[in-house]
């Protein structure tokens, strides 16, 4: 956004982006100040987003900057959604082996319930961490609780392992009992590393040899021996951490 | 094919999501299309068409989205892009004036006026409007050999749990090819190579033998390839799996460590539409105030002070040795790999086609370069991986775990605190079509029309491009607002199919502004298929 083009937009609209840009401001600041505002969250917004971005997606996000000046004319009420689906269901996704995002639904009747007294009790996420993929009692090898209010939907949970498999209940618990309201799917959080060597060594031997079919050959790694999973893990990360 | 050489096996993704708005007289995001078309596509097919004219021997692959093939044929886009043309040649007569008395940048403003004129003629009249032809005929000339992707370009991995979407997905690809280029792909591209475990399963049962993956991808499998990512592996359903090599990736991804970054080259981002007073170039920017990238760019990339103008020459110089550079690197790795190798190594180099003309004004030249001293090289040869499968066909069995080429490797672009909101809604709206499948197995007529647009809707709903413009583009509204209208619409065609109602003027309507996949089948989110997967 520029600020030329700020200047040519009525006050009350710029109010409007500068809320929806979730800028804190007097009521009795005068445009150009509003202006100097926006353009700062605006330029701030822009550096934190190319930071984070490695090079495929910046490339991807130039396909898309066709212009410096956002249009604003999108009705957020244009295209309603339902704001739940009335069903008690709990969904589990993996966003990398670290983080899993969930998000759930309780039926109209559960919340009233809930919040009228009929069910009583706190509600919580319970995390699985599990040695296989069904949700056996043998299989599970530790569980975490997170406490969550009756107007959360979602979260994202921490996942403390590598190589294993994580579900997660919705549970209503009091003093004396609790109760599963639904169970999510199963995920299976990836090793974040090259893991077991040996496979590689077995093939090569030197450690200049892994990196070369690890393609990471040339990214500073020149002189390597033995085993070294670690360096060709930062070396791959580089990658994306650029 | 000589097994006596290294291998580079050169990607040209191009994609971009479904944008079609008939119901506006124009539409600022349709430019994400046509600048596309004027900096990469048009000139990217004239130079593939004169390296084949010229003998030059070469083989790249070509992944075409079936969203891009679609607006590639649209005659309501073709007729928008000639207007777009047209509008920038007038740009370039007015520039030619306004610069008449400064030599240097009037030979700019001719060069960028010749460039569009030609652009113009050429799609006019060479391709007639119709770049698929042309790309067919590269094919049947053995020039490239075109893949496909998923139909609307979904992250793959956040629908894991929902088969019938992935089928959905990779089937309707498969159809939307088949209609375009008379055949079934061999090849298929993973929507930002976004893989996850048994995701091959979907793709073979759809014939198809291969694609690519991030190089963690493979190896931070449990089981290693003693090629690394220098070979193919088996996924567990047979399908072959190709990793991206990280050098050459890094050599023209990256701005800092890449070839892009010189300082010779093109500034993109300094641009006339953001420096001329309005009174000029109002009629040439969208809606007269809305200040966008026009193509008339005087500079090159910025060295802090600005103000060095571009020269094109030193640029094209530059580019060649660029090339020679990159042909240099990579015999040096061949010779490296084929010392510890005891076949021939496949670097795999997936490119957004992008990167060429719109990304890096002189990437064509360098592409240009590389595919020519490739074909004289003694050591490297350009092949595809239909080539190498049809060569090799013994791959090492290793099933890749969950990857992509995002940040950080996996799915924290798509599924993040900006765009997360979206998946509980696609996630459900697909859902229902598979109720509404099992409903309504057998509907012909209106109600067919009524399910076919519904599905429709729903695999608009999932491009991965939304997600992607929420979390890292300034301007997400736009993004906001196509999740929200697909899935708006599809739930309206269920509320009104719960209460057996039709509203066919609706309807029509949003047939017109949605027309992709026309000959898609509502009952492609059926999950008959799917069980068997499962």
């Amino acid at each position: 956004m520029t600020e030329e083009r700020l200047q040519l937009l009525p006050e009350d609209f710029l109010r409007e982006i500068a809320v929806k840009e979730g800028i804190s401001f007097n009521e009795t600041i005068d445009k150009q100040d509003l202006i100097d505002l926006i353009i700062e969250a605006i330029e701030d917004d822009r550096a934190e987003k190319v930071m984070i971005n490695n090079p495929a997606m910046q490339i991807k996000e130039r396909k898309f900057d066709i212009t410096l000046n956002e249009q604003f004319d999108f009705e957020e009420d244009q295209y309603p959604l339902p704001e739940h689906y009335n069903e008690t269901k709990i969904v589990m996704l993996l966003r990398d082996p670290a983080w899993a995002y969930t998000y759930w639904d309780i039926k109209d009747s559960e919340i009233s319930a809930l919040k009228f007294g009929a069910l009583s009790g706190e509600l919580f996420l319970r995390v699985y961490e599990m040695i296989s993929k069904e949700m056996t009692k043998s299989n599970i090898q530790d569980y975490t609780d997170i406490p969550v209010q009756i107007e959360d939907n979602s979260w994202y949970i921490n996942l403390p392992e590598t190589g294993i498999f994580y579900c997660t209940e919705l549970i209503l618990k009091s003093e004396t009992s609790e109760k599963v309201l639904c169970r999510s799917n199963t995920i299976k959080s990836p090793k974040w590393e090259v893991g077991d060597m040996d496979d590689f060594q077995e093939h090569k031997g030197t450690g200049n040899d892994l990196l070369l079919v690890a393609a990471v050959y040339d990214l500073s790694a020149s002189e390597v021996s033995g085993k070294i999973p670690q360096r060709i893990i930062s070396m791959i990360d580089s990658e994306f951490l650029e | 094919m000589s097994i006596n050489k290294g291998f580079l096996g050169f990607v040209l993704h191009s994609h971009l999501p479904y944008v079609h708005h008939p119901e506006k007289e124009k539409c600022l995001e349709e430019n994400w299309f046509f600048d596309a078309l004027a900096e990469t596509y048009i000139p990217l097919v004239g130079l593939l068409t004169k390296l084949f004219e010229e003998n030059v021997p070469y083989r790249l692959t070509v992944s075409l989205s079936p969203t891009m093939t679609t607006m590639l044929m649209d005659d309501l886009l073709q007729e928008r892009f000639v207007l777009y043309l047209e509008d920038k040649v007038a740009l370039g007569e007015k520039e030619i004036n306004r610069n008449r008395k400064n030599p240097d940048h009037l030979k700019l403003s001719k060069l960028y006026k010749e460039h569009y004129e030609k652009c113009l003629d050429d799609y006019e009249h060479a391709y007639k409007r119709n770049l698929i032809k042309v790309f067919k005929t590269l094919e049947k000339a053995g020039c490239i050999e075109i893949i496909t992707t998923a139909a609307t370009h979904a992250f793959m991995p956040l629908y894991q749990e929902l088969p019938h979407v992935v089928e959905a997905q990779i089937h309707t690809a498969v159809i939307s090819y088949g209609r375009v280029f008379g055949q079934a792909p061999r090849g298929m591209w993973i929507p930002e190579l976004g893989y996850f475990p048994g995701l091959g399963k979907f793709m073979k049962q759809h014939g198809i033998d291969y694609s690519f993956i991030a190089a963690h991808g493979q190896l931070f499998a449990c089981k290693k390839s003693k090629y690394g990512v220098y070979a193919p592996v088996e996924t567990s359903s047979g399908m072959l799996a190709f990793s991206r090599d990280i050098p050459s990736s890094r050599a023209v991804w990256s701005r800092k460590d890449g070839y892009p970054g010189d300082q010779v080259y093109r500034d993109s981002a300094q641009d006339i539409g953001y420096e001329q007073p309005f009174e000029y170039i109002g009629p040439h920017i969208y809606d007269e105030k809305i200040r966008i990238n026009t193509g008339y760019k005087y500079y090159r990339i910025d060295t802090g002070e600005k103000g060095h103008l571009y020269r094109p020459e030193k640029a094209r110089e530059k580019a060649i040795a660029h090339a020679e550079n990159f042909i240099y690197q990579r015999t040096k790795q061949v010779k490296k790999l084929s010392s510890i190798m005891d076949r021939p190594p496949m670097i795999i180099c997936p490119y957004d086609s992008e990167i060429f003309g719109k990304w890096w004004y002189e990437g064509i030249i360098w592409l240009e370069h590389v595919i020519r001293k490739a074909a004289v090289a003694d050591e490297l040869q350009m092949i595809s991986p239909a080539q190498y499968i049809d060569e090799f066909k013994e791959n090492e069995k290793v099933e890749p775990i969950f990857s992509s080429w995002g940040n950080k490797g996996y799915a924290s672009v798509w599924l993040s605190g900006a765009n997360d909101w979206i998946y509980r809604h696609i996630h459900k709206a697909s859902e229902r079509m598979e109720e509404l499948v099992n409903r309504f197995p057998d509907e012909s007529g209106l109600k067919k029309r009524v399910l076919d647009q519904a599905a429709r809707e729903v695999l608009l709903a999932q491009a991965s491009d939304w997600p992607f413009i929420m979390k890292t583009c300034l301007n997400a509204d736009y993004a906001k607002m196509r999740v929200k209208r697909h899935l708006h619409n599809f739930n309206k065609i269920y509320d009104n199919l719960c209460r057996n109602t039709v509203n066919t003027e609706w309807l029509t309507r949003i047939e017109k502004e949605n027309k992709i996949f026309p000959d898609l089948d509502y009952r492609i989110f059926g999950n008959n298929k799917v069980s068997e997967l499962k």
